[in-house]
């Protein structure tokens, strides 16, 4: 997954989990279950815990666990899982009163039922609680579940020593009308699904192509695919083709036959591609060749043979002859979607249909189950497409309503970026990038559009129209031809010669709707627009109001600058961490700036980035005094707030280095805490009650959270170095 | 460092067993080569590192795996040494005293000394726990030592195949100078697809049976080619790695090829990594041959690498095979390749007795 996304979710991921295990009530009513650590590792794999061996559902315990059969060796680790229910849908189930089944709606079961039949499979999202019963077992499980790059523990595991008991019945109930069933080709839809929000390009008309496909609105979804110019999109890959929909081109043929050939192979390897583009080819002939000629088909055929040889190389030149055969081969030659991904790297003016394109077919054919987390999105984003996918392909659940999954997808712009929703309920946020940038940008603004059409001519895009400013005067014309006006156009016929005075102004003027439209959909790589400020709040769900992110403030290269001009300064020793002063010298001992500690003007690379800090609005005065502190393995800094009194308000701290938590705390009530991670070339600005109501503190620990996993529990990352530069602006009337 | 899927591993009882293995219990684990053995041994280190309240956990390795293991422990927080540093800082800190060396040769420690000194001076084991990768490859001495005065618990993992290479240790002396029990055997290849390992296997000898593939055949069969030159090889390799993409190693017999076409490459690969890798150049520790890229090597400096593709080059030198070293290396080189593997000769037509010496070509297809 892109780095950027990712942050800016760890950023907000990391306040949300700490804010709830504040309140961490579970107190409703919840079912309980005992099993082999295999087991529950087999079914975190796509988050479906199925019925063990021949059973249709699962045994489970009232407010108690009960444990299902199986065979222990000398490792076996038994986990007991809570599951609440008030994140399972609304099912009858059966309660088991004397020595028969009785059927019972899942609200109403009586605290006398002490054991549920729950017909079919559980989410493991619905786990609110994981069981062993010693510390070594824990440990072992929570390190046994990081070792596999397609699970992660729903939960923490904590240590209980709650028995289970045994079920008192082992026969099944009889067969329920409904029962969660999990199709086959649920495993298919799922990972298109997962890898069309990852994948999805960062402007707006992409976001509303995704959630239009994914609301399984016909209507709309043909709308907007036409938007973007990729028709083939009217029909996604999780639906079914419908049979009022024609195959119109040769686009038609190659996605709907890649769509059958690649759902018909999901999940299975041992086939070669070079069977997969011939089945491909001759379906998308035999079947829906109506209108386009089968030299086109045999023609892609011969040249993805060539690039699978490495006879030749995939190129995007005129890919809009056949975007979609282009797809298709980017899929054939790096199937598995870790190693499909670096062709955004690889290639860089990938169209975004294309590459989209072909993202989603990688997710067909490579399926959920053994997705890498890197693709699957943030929990609440699984759960949705957890229950989504089901819904998709098991019409009989289609209706049943699930606590977590109510309203329909959408997006909205937020900041930067983009939220994904469902319902009111934000599932997956996504950082903008110079595309999505350009597509709001307010070309009312010269800069703008004079970059606009700078831009538009090197790429050798459409979207100009050349004007001719004429001043009063006259034009002496010749020829045969005839000019007449009429309805504000100079039309004219046969062949003129018009004239120019020495001085006329010829203009490229910007049609902003067609720049627009080709930022969206063309290939090649932007550059950002000029002073767009990619400023990227804490929405506003977070508690702490005033505290203001910008991930990849300073860039890769900059960063390496300012590490090697910081280290060439020198280094002051008084205190535990070394420390650099620039500006004003502060007064650890006594807590304050006096006159006499007036060393300088801050360093010119110190007045770039405080001018970038004023320039994109992300502190009001321009900082005169910096301190910069080198955090080495363990080392922190204590609970504090910075000196009310010397220093204004809007303290911006940059990271340099390494990403390490920074731990906020209420002033009030210390309990309530949040851990914010700064990531390294981010800049962190406190204003407000982020200012002067909360501390903030870096713990003195050897381990950070590490960047690479989604869910943050997975990896951990040695602390080595950490830099961190903090601007202020001294109040200068209080010196005086 | 790439992980394994939960369904890739499920199926190998003993892999899983030695994941599951409590991490304040001894293990002994030894395998083939492609069993997953440096994998396991830093998983291990990342399980005991977790366990250990002192979080004093250390791997040991022979010298030239370290690069490797310190590629793949990137995100743990689990120190890594080659056996002789850590011996040494090891001796020098609990007796404030030089190692002792033997006088015949002062790189080889003098081990008997060392251990007579320690019990003199009732040293006792300090350190949490120690994991030993390529355990055959060390000497006896050190695991009497290390199982005396270092850690109270000990993980060591060997390579199986008593017949490879000029081993310093045997599992039973290890066993005997440690007092582990008897070792868990991995038996799987989770390294090759099905058709990378028929073409290795073909040239497998050894005392055991090649290990059972565990990997799923991606329907892709290694591929014999002629080639007219070197430029049409960089065009090969060229074309070949940016149409796939991952991690291509390119092994050479002479390192005049090396040299030439590591150029060529980097002249056609612009934005891509590629590198040379040396035995003689003592380059090793600054290539991370995990990343995606080329790497450029000489047969000599292949051990203990993989890759997604190799490229075998010059093979007319390397059969028809003469002995039994050959064949090892040939069976070593093929081996190296995760998914794809091309064996390439020219211009010149191979001889018979070469042609004779390869397998088929329903496993390997002639182009």
């Amino acid at each position: 997954m892109d780095k950027d996304v990712q942050t800016s979710m760890r950023f907000d991921r990391v306040a949300e989990t700490n804010s709830n295990s504040e309140f961490d009530g579970n107190n409703g009513p919840w079912f309980g279950l005992s099993l082999h650590h295999r087991r529950l590792l087999d079914s975190l794999q796509d988050g479906w815990l199925r019925p063990p061996g021949e059973k249709t559902g699962l045994i489970l315990g009232n407010s108690a666990f009960v444990s299902e059969q199986f065979e222990t060796g000398k490792h076996t680790i038994i986990v007991q899982l809570k599951f609440v229910a008030d994140k399972l849908p609304s099912l009858d189930v059966f309660v088991l009163r004397g020595e028969r089944w009785f059927p019972c709606k899942l609200m109403e079961i009586e605290s006398s039922d002490h054991t549920v039949y729950w017909p079919g499979s559980l989410p493991t999202f619905a786990v609110s609680a994981l069981y062993v019963k010693n510390d070594q077992e824990r440990i072992r499980l929570s390190t046994l579940a990081r070792q596999f790059s397609n699970l992660s523990l729903p939960i923490d595991v904590t240590v209980n020593t709650t028995e289970s008991i045994s079920p008192q019945h082992q026969h099944e109930p009889p067969e329920s009308n409904r029962r969660i069933d999990i199709p086959h080709d649920e495993d298919a839809i799922r990972g298109a699904m997962s890898m069309a929000v990852w994948a999805v390009p960062k402007t707006d008309p992409w976001l509303e192509l995704l959630v239009t496909s994914l609301s399984f609105d016909n209507k709309k979804t043909t709308k907007s695919a036409a938007n973007v110019e990729a028709n083939w999109w009217r029909v996604p890959p999780w639906s079914d083709w419908p049979n009022n929909v024609k195959i119109k081109d040769l686009q038609d043929g190659f996605w709907r036959s890649a769509i059958e050939v690649f759902s018909e192979h999901s999940g299975q390897s041992g086939v070669s591609p070079y069977v997969l583009a011939e089945k491909i080819k001759s379906k998308a002939d035999s079947a829906y060749c109506t209108d386009y000629s089968s030299t086109d088909t045999s023609a892609w055929l011969d040249n993805t043979n060539q690039i699978l040889r490495a006879d030749s190389v995939f190129s995007v030149i005129n890919w809009q002859h056949n975007p979609v055969g282009k797809a298709i081969q980017l899929v054939l030659t790096r199937p598995e979607p870790d190693n499909f991904k670096t062709w955004r790297r690889d290639i860089h003016d990938l169209p975004p249909i294309v590459w989209w394109s072909a993202a989603v077919l990688c997710g067909l054919k490579h399926g959920y189950k053994r997705l890498n987390l890197c693709f699957r999105g943030e929990v609440p984003l699984q759960e949705a497409l957890t229950i989504h996918a089901l819904q998709s392909c098991n019409l009989s659940l289609k209706n049943m309503k699930w606590p977590s999954l109510t309203g329909d997808p959408n997006w909205r712009r937020n900041g930067d970026g983009f939220e994904l929703l469902w319902g009111n309920a934000v599932i997956a946020q996504k950082q903008g990038n110079a595309r999505s940038r350009w597509y709001v940008a307010d070309f009312k603004k010269d800069l703008i559009r004079s970059s606009a059409v700078t831009l538009a001519k090197e790429l050798n895009w459409t979207c100009l129209r050349q004007t001719l400013q004429l001043k009063s005067g006259q034009i002496a014309y010749s020829g045969t031809g005839e000019i007449e006006i009429r309805d504000h156009r100079l039309a004219i016929h046969g062949e003129i010669t018009l004239e120019m005075p020495s001085n006329v102004d010829i203009r490229s003027e910007l049609d902003v709707e067609s720049f627009r439209h080709l930022v969206a959909v063309s290939a090649g790589q932007l550059p950002d627009p000029p002073q767009v400020v990619a400023q990227v709040s804490i929405s506003k769900n977070h508690i702490i109001t005033g505290l203001n992110y910008v991930p990849d403030f300073v860039s890769e290269t900059e960063e390496a600058e300012l590490v090697a001009k910081i280290d060439s300064n020198v280094w002051l020793t008084d205190i535990k961490r070394r420390v650099q002063h620039y500006g004003w010298r502060y007064d650890y001992a006594n807590r304050q700036v006096n006159p006499a500690m007036r060393i300088d003007d801050l360093p010119d690379w110190a007045i770039e980035i405080a001018h970038r800090l004023v320039d994109q609005k992300l502190v009001k005065q321009m900082p005169d005094q910096l301190i910069v502190n080198e955090y080495k393995g363990s080392q922190g800094i204590g609970r504090h707030i910075d000196s009310e009194p010397y220093f204004a308000d809007n303290i911006a701290m940059i990271s340099l280095l390494e990403s390490w938590e920074m731990v906020f705390r209420q002033k009030s009530n210390s309990k309530i805490k949040h851990n914010i991670m700064l990531d390294n070339r981010s800049v962190a600005i406190m204003s407000g009650p982020a200012r002067y109501l909360w501390t903030h503190e870096i713990p003195s620990r050897k381990y950070e959270p590490g960047p690479e996993l989604l869910d943050g529990k997975r990896s951990r990352k040695l602390r080595k170095r950490r830099l961190s530069l903090t601007f202020r602006k001294v109040l200068h009337e209080i010196l005086r | 460092m790439k992980l394994p899927t939960y369904e890739e591993i499920s199926s190998d009882e003993k892999q899983l067993e030695v994941r599951e293995w409590p991490p304040n219990e001894s293990l002994f684990v030894v395998g083939p080569p492609g069993s997953g053995k440096t994998v396991l041994a830093v998983l291990r280190a990342e399980m005991v590192s977790e366990w250990a309240e002192e979080k004093d956990v250390i791997l040991v390795t022979y010298n030239r795996m370290l690069r490797r293991l310190l590629d793949l422990l990137d995100r743990s927080g689990v120190n890594a040494s080659t056996m002789h540093s850590f011996v040494w800082n090891h001796y020098t800190h609990v007796t404030k005293e030089d190692v002792p060396t033997l006088q015949t040769n002062s790189y080889v420690y003098n081990w008997k000394n060392m251990i007579s000194h320690l019990s003199q001076s009732s040293v006792s084991s300090s350190l949490s726990c120690l994991i030993v990768d390529e355990g055959q490859d060390l000497p006896v001495d050190f695991f009497r030592y290390t199982a005396r005065f270092v850690a109270k618990t000990l993980t060591v993992f060997a390579d199986q195949d008593q017949a490879i290479g000029d081993r310093h240790t045997t599992l039973e002396q290890i066993k005997g100078a440690t007092g582990l029990d008897d070792p868990i055997i991995l038996q799987n290849n989770h390294r090759n697809t099905p058709e990378v390992a028929r073409v290795a296997e073909h040239f497998h000898s050894g005392l055991l049976p090649a290990a059972k593939v565990s990997r799923n055949s991606i329907g892709e069969v290694p591929r014999l080619v002629k080639t007219r030159d070197i430029d049409h090889v960089a065009v090969l390799v060229s074309n070949w790695r940016q149409t796939r993409g991952g991690s291509v190693g390119v092994i050479v017999v002479r390192n005049e090829t090396g040299i030439a076409l590591h150029q060529k490459l980097k002249d056609r690969l612009s934005g891509t990594r590629v590198d040379i890798y040396r035995n003689d150049d003592k380059n090793e520790n600054s290539i991370n041959v995990l990343n995606d890229g080329v790497t450029v090597l000489n047969k000599e400096s292949v051990k203990g690498q993989e890759f997604d593709t190799v490229f075998i080059l010059e093979i007319e030198h390397l059969i028809p095979i003469a002995n039994d070293t050959d064949r090892r290396a040939m069976y070593m080189m093929c081996s190296r390749a995760r998914d794809h593997l091309f064996l390439i000769y020219g211009p010149t037509e191979l001889t018979v007795p070469a042609a004779e010496a390869l397998p088929g070509p329903e496993i390997l297809e002639r182009v």
